[in-house]
């Protein structure tokens, strides 16, 4: 019997996919790593994994933090 | 009273349908018919930005500067900021309150200022004047002739406790005293009757307190002048030292020095230039301006013989009566009864344990006497616990310090205004730039992305693996590898920086090249320097933490930088500074120097470059990113090509211990995790570098890079 489970292709580069890799340590949601900078995983978990991504990728951008005497604030 | 406008004053807030995304609508100005050719925003909160283009452009500059702190110089807007300070310095060199104000209004785009504006001006010009601090014999008085205004002031609890404290000395205030005191005050306050002047008041104040009087003078706005008359000085011995007359000076140099001598008197305080743009003849110019005995502090000894070397090729000094006070020579001669020079080093000066005998004499000889002149070199380095004390135990008239990069990572170097003076000139680079003053560079961040083993290392290593991975990313070694044949083939010389030493000796053997560290010996360097200046044999070489200030290589041309010391953006300026002396064979417009910074992508290294950057990009240097992954695909002799020495090269790093002085986290340094914490507090620092989030976001082109805004507008459309 064949079986079929339903999940999404992500397409990225190396570094982002490693990290991926590095999150499912803790997460599991990868179900089949399908080579260079392509992966398959668990549909549910398309929107975590968004903002995995995006949480880490700002944590590498600095950002002049808001001073007191702004327009702002 | 505040030091500046609080933002929130008169600013109306916008409609309901963008107020989501913008704090601030100043739609409402009126502009005047002629607002295209105007060059100025005014705005509520004392910021003002200044747009380049217009026609007006230089004088209004000239006028910003006398009046205000840029924070922010690129290309084609600047932003300045008024502040207590800026003004105070302002009115020391006459400028009145109404001459600001009017010209303001003249230059302004909209109708009107706004009215907080002008309420700040006039509340931080109106005392200027009243009282005075002068050192006489080795002791501070506070002096005025006006009435009440000592009194006043005794409100203030440090300067009670300070009188207090010198309580010894006011029981014998003569008359005589008095009476030279009165005529001073007449010189200041040109044209008053001297019949008016009754009665001076004086009161001696304790060294020790003298810099947190200051301080609470100018937060009560009762700001001390502090202008030493050294031409009607005769009680100090007078120094005979000139400029020779071979000696050039050129503009900056000479429009930073009339900020300071501008009305016959020496005032103290900060000038700002560029790295390599001469800022050493600039004090030994206030030197023999005023002509009486100084002391110079500097980073190191090699900075001393540095400016012991230039004081006797630009002046006129007997070469006897420059003293060097070093931990190499701590028994120098010097003779107080006469005037000389005594040149030293803020550790030497500063340190506050037991001295050997004979450091310990010369250090009473210098602490004992008045100094007519204090010159600092690298003055960011003051503000620290270790060095605040020079300022108590060398006391002298008139205090000026000089540096390239007013910046400190705590937010301390505010206290510079208090422990010397008021900012009194700052350069603006890419003017510099374009005269030719400063050779044009080019900075560059090149992206290196991490292998994936390595990222993959990377990402379970503990903090301190993380710097050594990102560090050896082989795709950086690669990337430098590269530019290094580039640059060798074109017949440039390079500089590698790198602060980590293990990385270093990688480098230096596997590319063969020389190193520069700091356990590498005097002739040793020498031998490299020359080698590389002089001959074609040698036209790369490494540098370590040490190349960052004394070194001097006037014949590099490129520097690449491929491991630092996290967010420091004093480091990123002063390295940059190596390149910035002018070249001989300078094409017009041409870039004929380059910078690059290698950054390992996807790491916290991107963090770190980003904020190192900050300074630089607030003097109008533009970094341009560039990637250069496939040139690199395309070489295959570069060292770490192949993955099996990719790989050993990763188990040699996981086995390395933890190591070096150079992996230490700086306490003064801000990481990310803390950075997202901390409030805006932390970055309050001397404007040349004050945060601001209209500064020009220069373009990164990958779009992972998002103002905060832009966000929050795209995910609410």
């Amino acid at each position: 019997m064949v079986k079929k489970s339903e999940g999404i292709f992500i397409c990225c580069d190396e570094p982002i996919k490693q990290y991926l890799r590095y999150l499912d340590q803790n997460h599991k949601f990868i179900i089949r790593d399908l080579g260079e900078g392509q992966l398959f995983i668990r549909q549910d978990a398309i929107k975590s994994v968004k903002e995995w991504v995006e949480e880490y990728l700002d944590q590498q951008t600095f950002r002049k933090p808001e001073s007191a005497n702004n327009f702002t604030n | 009273m505040e030091d500046r406008l609080p933002a929130k004053r008169r600013i109306r807030s916008p409609p309901e349908s963008i107020s989501k995304y913008f704090d601030f609508d100043f739609s409402n100005f009126k502009l005047k018919e002629n607002h295209q050719e105007l060059p100025l925003w005014i705005c509520s909160n004392g910021h003002i930005f200044l747009e380049t283009s217009a026609p007006s452009y230089l004088q209004i500059t000239d006028f910003l500067i006398a009046i205000a702190e840029p924070i922010s110089r690129p290309e084609h807007i600047h932003e300045y900021i008024l502040t207590r300070y800026s003004l105070y310095a302002a009115v020391s060199v006459k400028l009145e309150t109404e001459d600001i104000v009017s010209t303001l209004q003249r230059y302004s785009k909209t109708l009107e200022i706004p009215s907080s504006v002008i309420d700040f001006i006039n509340i931080n010009t109106a005392q200027y004047g009243k009282a005075k601090l002068v050192l006489k014999q080795n002791r501070y008085f506070i002096e005025s002739p006006y009435e009440n205004v000592i009194s006043d002031l005794l409100n203030i609890e440090s300067v009670r406790k300070g009188k207090e404290a010198a309580s010894d000395v006011n029981m014998e205030i003569q008359e005589s005293h008095v009476e030279d005191v009165k005529e001073e005050m007449i010189r200041i306050m040109d044209g008053e009757n001297p019949e008016d002047i009754e009665k001076v008041e004086s009161c001696c104040v304790a060294n020790e307190y003298i810099p947190q009087i200051r301080q609470d003078c100018h937060k009560e706005n009762f700001p001390l002048i502090e202008e030493y008359d050294f031409i009607k000085d005769d009680k100090s011995p007078r120094l005979e030292i000139d400029l020779k007359p071979s000696t050039h000076i050129r503009s900056y140099q000479e429009k930073s020095l009339s900020k300071m001598f501008s009305n016959g008197r020496a005032r103290s305080g900060v000038i700002v230039l560029p790295c390599g743009s001469g800022k050493t003849l600039v004090g030994i110019t206030a030197i023999c301006t005023v002509k009486k005995r100084a002391v110079i502090l500097c980073t190191s000894g090699v900075a001393v013989d540095q400016w012991k070397r230039q004081l006797e090729m630009w002046s006129t000094i007997d070469p006897a009566l420059i003293a060097c006070f070093t931990s190499q020579n701590k028994d120098c001669t010097i003779d107080v009864a006469k005037a000389c020079v005594v040149i030293s080093t803020y550790s030497m000066m500063g340190y506050g344990g037991k001295r050997s005998a004979e450091s310990a004499s010369v250090y009473e000889k210098i602490s004992r006497v008045d100094w007519g002149l204090l010159v600092m070199d690298e003055v960011q380095v003051v503000p620290a616990d270790m060095f605040r004390r020079v300022i108590f135990d060398v006391k002298s008239h008139c205090k000026l310090g000089l540096t390239a990069t007013l910046v400190r990572e705590d937010n301390r170097i505010e206290d510079l205004n208090f422990l010397i003076g008021p900012k009194l000139y700052e350069a603006n680079w890419l003017d510099m730039q374009a005269q030719g003053f400063i050779a044009k560079v080019q900075c560059i961040e090149v992206w290196c992305p991490m292998t994936a083993e390595f990222f993959q290392e990377y990402l379970n290593a503990k903090p301190r693996k993380k710097l050594l991975l990102y560090v050896a990313n082989p795709n950086k070694l690669m990337t430098c590898q590269y530019l290094v044949k580039k640059h060798e083939a074109m017949g440039d010389k390079i500089i590698i920086f790198s602060d980590n030493l293990y990385i270093m000796e990688l480098y230096s053997q596997h590319l063969k090249l020389p190193m520069i560290k700091g356990n590498v010996g005097h002739s040793e360097r020498s031998r490299i320097l020359f080698n590389f200046e002089n001959t074609n044999a040698c036209n790369t070489i490494l540098i370590s933490k040490v190349g960052d200030n004394s070194i001097d290589l006037p014949g590099a041309n490129v520097i690449i930088q491929i491991s630092s010391h996290f967010g420091s953006r004093r480091q990123e300026a002063q390295r940059l500074g190596r390149i910035l002396r002018p070249k001989i064979n300078s094409m017009d417009n041409d870039f004929n120097a380059y910078f690059y910074s290698l950054v390992s992508q996807d790491t916290q290294e991107m963090w770190y470059a980003d904020k190192r950057q900050q300074f630089l990009i607030d003097q109008g240097y533009a970094y341009k990113v560039v990637s250069l992954t496939e040139e690199i695909q395309r070489q295959n002799d570069l060292m770490f090509y192949k993955k099996e020495d990719q790989k050993t090269l990763l188990e040699k790093l996981l086995q390395a211990r933890d190591m070096d002085d150079d992996i230490q986290v700086d306490p003064d340094d801000i990481t990310p995790e803390a950075m997202s914490k901390k409030s805006a507090d932390a970055f309050s620092s001397n404007t040349s570098t004050t945060t601001s989030r209209s500064y020009q976001i220069q373009a990164h082109s990958r779009n992972r890079l998002f103002a905060d805004r832009y966000k929050k507008f795209k995910k609410n459309k």
